[in-house]
């Protein structure tokens, strides 16, 4: 299993942001964001902002559109109104392929691995929109074919490595055990080299040490120059590792700030009280 | 590292992500195609020349299905239609255009032969890819009405459109194929092209599924959402796959018109889309060895059963057969014969883990 | 005009037959999302049992067998229940143990299964055409029987399929709505998972629908063979197909649809081949046509309801 830093760099790409600059503005930025389905308005009117180089954190209960918003962010989804800008191209009308090559990569909350896969081959279809053999390329099995495939090949088991999932690598990935299918999901989506990962409930189903493991795992790739979004409902993990954190209920923005400026923000708690009372 | 990688797996998870040997597979591969070979060496009856001539034209066709249906996971129910596309397109372009209206001697056009075994191939290529479009957006069950559509659309085409294909009475006198005068006019010699053509077919698909299009091809059927969100152009390699598929039994349609020397609407019946279904469920789906097999003993097995007297008066019995192999398979053995063994989606299978090169390393 | 008025009165009664089998890939398709292309022969059995309730005498495996040789109104009910059986049994065998398995497993059980249908019944009843018996009721006295409407000529035995197809569309559409079993259905339809929850036993549900549907299907069989006066084991594969088409073009899952669909697809058919060159030769490609370019324009159908891969 890889721990040093060295070999985490071989795994995770850095994106061509100079270290130091996380101020340097948004990553990504929704104007008055808008899904509905039939009457249901699952996000309404959101505008949400992604500073580059940091860990955000996008909380709300059940149902309060979250995984909608990253849906749509996405382009799973078409969104109904509004826009979506990231690293200064607008991109809400793009088919998810093109967005995920522009640089944002997700996990799904329900994981949606590739069953019969290996959990290579899973991490090697991350690598698809950065490499190009066409056809006749892999028929012909160019220098040029082959080279990239080597490639891929590489970075993939070195991010599995860094996921530490080395040993599962040629696994079906229906076969593993769930903690590990949800870092398998962080791994793929790693490979598509993003600068703009989007977690949607990674934690979801892991036990403590996992967790804890987890929450190790989204710093360091934090610190290699990626900007993280990050759905949880445990707030223990919410709190301790996101630099900022935006709430969501019904659909709407309700606050957003550091963890403990949210945490007692009365309309947070009310959102959260008033849903169990 | 890569050490520590390969002790931890299990030495049958080590062969599918590519560390183990594939020396079994290879020799198996190579036992076969001596045997293939050889084999009308040992038979006394042109018959089971004719036979197995029939059964490579399923092998390929089923190989080329089972790229739109058991890599891409796309149920497609017309893909005979791009069989009948390549037997009409080099009937058409031989009889209907060079020798009937340009009144050109076929013979002294040998060449042309061989140019429409691609380009049979070319066009139901291209006539997939169109046709693929506009299912793009559509689910499995909808594409599967849709395409029927498109297979009965063609046939109905085919037997109307008497000035193009002659209607119901069918186009004769393709002309058998022939290089710098030596012509395949033998069961013998048609063997070995039929042969040639099969394995050429299974290198090139074996080729290409084991790569990064075919792991997109399934990544698509595994879960097509999220294959787009890993950033695979879905539309564009449905399309691929469509093609793809198209361009082999385009390819096997203009072969059997030259076979034949005869193309008829009865050739591609909807029955034979089925047919070729089936021989891709047998094999299984989602690996290039199965529906070959698939193909090979279920063809055997319907053209043998043909010298039955009781099958010969009653020839619903192989349809009836037919049917209870794809219901009973599906309720027991959903994966096919050989399902267990997937195939690798890597280039090279064989070769053990590379070590991750020097230069990624540091950065 | 005349010509016109005959024409829309012909696609009138071939539409209320595919509205009847329709029924059937609606229903079905709207709770277990499964195109069950065995209806197509269901629908075929649905005639050949009714000729075999009618005769005297039928050539069954080859072999004449005696046979009560019933009014065409006792053979029909009989041609339902029987298929109805033959329903459920297929439902049972080839598509329950597929619930749960990947759609693709369960659509080629569905082709499976309507393959072996179609060759079993030419093993039963032979590959010739078999000839459907006159109802005396509508034929004896010939085109007296008849009367002119708006210029076509209308047999009372159309007018009789309109009305039956009417009345067995609005029985069916109450039942779906009001009694506990169509509420049920529905509830399945909207989520299946949680209508367990609550208590639906969606397995019986599941299997009411089919026989619903397959009996549906008998009846179109019944009135087809008495319009057509004959039976062949291939012929449920077209209106089988059409009949799904028809489902799709009023938007799968909505019986009013498949009646409105089955309507449509009818008069198309019936005035496309009347009046476009070659029409006649090409009638079976109009239903295609017309569900690539329902798909690809509208794919919810004329009354709704999504069939889109995403939401
Ligand atoms: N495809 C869809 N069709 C219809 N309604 C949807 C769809 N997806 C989400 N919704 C609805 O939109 C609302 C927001 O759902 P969403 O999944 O975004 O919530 P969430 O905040 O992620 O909740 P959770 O914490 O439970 O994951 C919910 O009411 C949900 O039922
Ligand atoms: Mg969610």
């Amino acid at each position: 299993m890889a721990e040093t830093i060295g070999e985490m760099g071989s795994a995770v790409q850095s994106p061509s942001r100079p270290e130091g600059q996380s101020s340097a503005g948004l990553l990504l930025e929704t104007r008055r964001l808008t899904k509905t389905f039939g009457g249901l308005v699952a996000v309404n009117s959101v505008d949400f902002q992604v500073a580059r180089g940091e860990i955000l954190g996008l909380i709300g209960p059940n149902g309060a559109g979250k995984t909608t918003l990253f849906n749509v962010v996405t382009g799973v989804y078409e969104a109904t109104s509004g826009e979506v800008e990231f690293d200064g191209r607008v991109i809400h009308h793009a088919r998810p392929s093109k967005i995920t090559s522009m640089g944002i990569a997700r996990t799904f909350q329900n994981i949606r691995l590739f069953a019969e896969m290996t959990a290579l081959e899973n991490v090697m279809v991350g690598r698809h929109c950065r490499t190009k053999t066409g056809p006749f390329g892999v028929v012909l099995r160019t220098r040029g074919a082959l080279a990239e495939e080597r490639e891929a090949r590489a970075r993939s088991i070195a991010l599995l490595e860094y996921m530490g999932l080395g040993a599962a690598a040629g696994e079906v990935s229906r076969n593993l055990p769930y903690g590990s299918q949800r870092r398998l999901e962080i791994a793929r989506a790693l490979a598509t080299d993003p600068k703009l990962l989007f977690l949607d409930e990674p934690a979801a189903g892991m036990n403590p040490q996992e967790t804890q493991s987890l929450v190790g795992l989204v710093r360091k790739i934090r610190d290699e120059g990626l900007t993280i979004v990050l759905i949880e409902h445990d707030m223990r993990m919410v709190m301790g590792i996101c630099d900022r954190v935006v709430v969501l209920d019904h659909g709407e923005k309700i606050a957003e700030g550091t963890p403990s400026e949210v945490r007692s923000d009365p309309k947070v708690i009310e959102a959260y009280l008033g849903k169990s009372a | 590292m890569p050490d520590q990688f390969k002790t931890k797996m299990n030495p049958l998870a080590a062969a599918l992500a590519g560390g183990g040997s594939t020396a079994v597979q290879r020799a198996i591969i190579g036992a076969l195609l001596v045997f293939a070979v050889t084999l009308p060496f040992m038979l006394q009856s042109n018959r089971w020349l004719t036979l197995f001539t029939i059964v490579f034209i399923y092998v390929v066709l089923a190989s080329g299905l089972n790229i739109v249906v058991g890599f891409t996971g796309l149920l497609d129910l017309g893909y005979v239609a791009f069989y009948a596309i390549g037997g009409y397109f080099t009937a058409v372009v031989m009889v209907q255009v060079v020798r009937n209206k340009w009144g050109i001697e076929l013979d002294s056009v040998w060449w042309m032969v061989w140019m429409n075994l691609l380009l049979g191939g070319v066009v139901a290529a291209i006539a997939g890819a169109i046709l693929g479009y506009p299912t793009l957006r559509l689910r499995g069950d909808y594409l599967a009405i849709m395409t029927l559509g498109f297979h009965e659309i063609i046939r109905i085409v085919a037997n109307n459109w008497v000035g193009l294909t002659r209607g119901p009475s069918g186009i004769s006198g393709i002309p058998k194929p022939s290089i710098f005068g030596f012509d395949f006019n033998t069961a013998f010699r048609f063997y070995y092209l039929a042969l040639f053509m099969a394995i050429v077919s299974l290198f090139v698909i074996s080729r290409m599924v084991r790569s990064r299009i075919g792991r997109a091809w399934t990544a698509i059927r595994e879960d097509e959402v999220a294959a787009e969100a890993m950033g695979i152009h879905t539309s564009r390699y449905k399309l691929l796959a469509y093609a793809s598929g198209g361009f082999f039994a385009g390819t096997m349609g203009a072969f059997l018109g030259h076979y034949l020397n005869f193309i008829h609407p009865s050739n591609f019946k909807l029955m034979e889309s089925i047919t070729v279904l089936s021989l891709v469920v047998l094999g299984g789906m989602g690996n290039v060895a199965g529906p070959a097999l698939g193909a090979i003993i279920w063809m055997t097995l319907l053209e043998w059963l043909r010298d039955f007297e009781f099958v010969q008066d009653h020839p619903e019995v192989r349809g009836m057969l037919m049917g209870i192999v794809l219901v009973t398979l599906m309720v027991f053995r959903p994966k096919g014969l050989l399902g267990s063994r997937r195939v690798s989606l890597e280039m090279k299978p064989g070769s053990p883990a590379p070590p991750v090169p020097k230069e990624v390393q540091g950065g | 005009m005349e010509q016109l008025a005959q024409q829309l009165m012909n696609g009138l009664m071939l539409g209320c037959l595919y509205a009847l089998i329709a029924v059937g890939y609606t229903m079905v398709y709207g709770i277990i999302e499964l195109i069950n292309f065995a209806f197509g022969e269901l629908f075929m059995f649905g005639t050949f049992i009714s000729i075999a309730m009618m005769v005297d005498t039928i050539t069954l495996f080859g072999r004449p067998v005696p046979m009560p040789g019933l009014s065409f109104f006792l053979a029909v009910p009989i041609a339902m229940v029987a298929v109805a059986a033959m329903g459920v049994t297929i439902e049972r065998l080839a598509y329950r143990p597929l619930r749960n398995a990947p759609r693709l497993a369960a659509l080629i059980s569905a082709i499976g299964m309507s393959i072996f249908l179609m060759n079993f019944s030419q093993a039963i009843f032979g590959s010739k055409q078999v000839f459907f018996p006159d109802v005396p009721i509508f034929t004896e006295a010939g085109l007296a029987k008849s009367l002119t409407i708006g210029g076509a000529q209308v047999t009372y035995l159309q007018l009789f399929v309109v009305f039956i197809t009417v009345v067995a569309m609005v029985a069916l559409n109450l039942f779906v709505q009001r009694t506990r079993v169509g509420r049920a259905m529905r509830a399945s339809a909207q989520d299946k998972q949680t209508s367990a929850l609550m208590g639906v036993n969606v397995n019986r549900v599941i299997a009411i629908t089919f026989i619903i549907g397959s009996a549906m299907g008998a009846l179109a069989g019944g009135l087809y063979g008495a319009v057509y006066h004959f039976a062949r084991p291939d012929m449920g594969f077209f209106p089988g197909l059409k009949a799904f088409i028809a489902a799709v073009l009023g938007g799968i899952g909505n019986i009013p649809g498949a009646f409105l669909g089955g309507l449509v697809l009818g008069m198309i058919e019936s005035l496309a081949s009347a009046y476009l060159p070659m029409g006649s030769q090409y009638r079976d490609a109009f239903a295609f046509v017309i569900l690539i370019l329902l798909l690809s324009f509208k794919p919810s159908g004329l009354l709704g309801s999504t069939v889109s891969e995403k939401a």
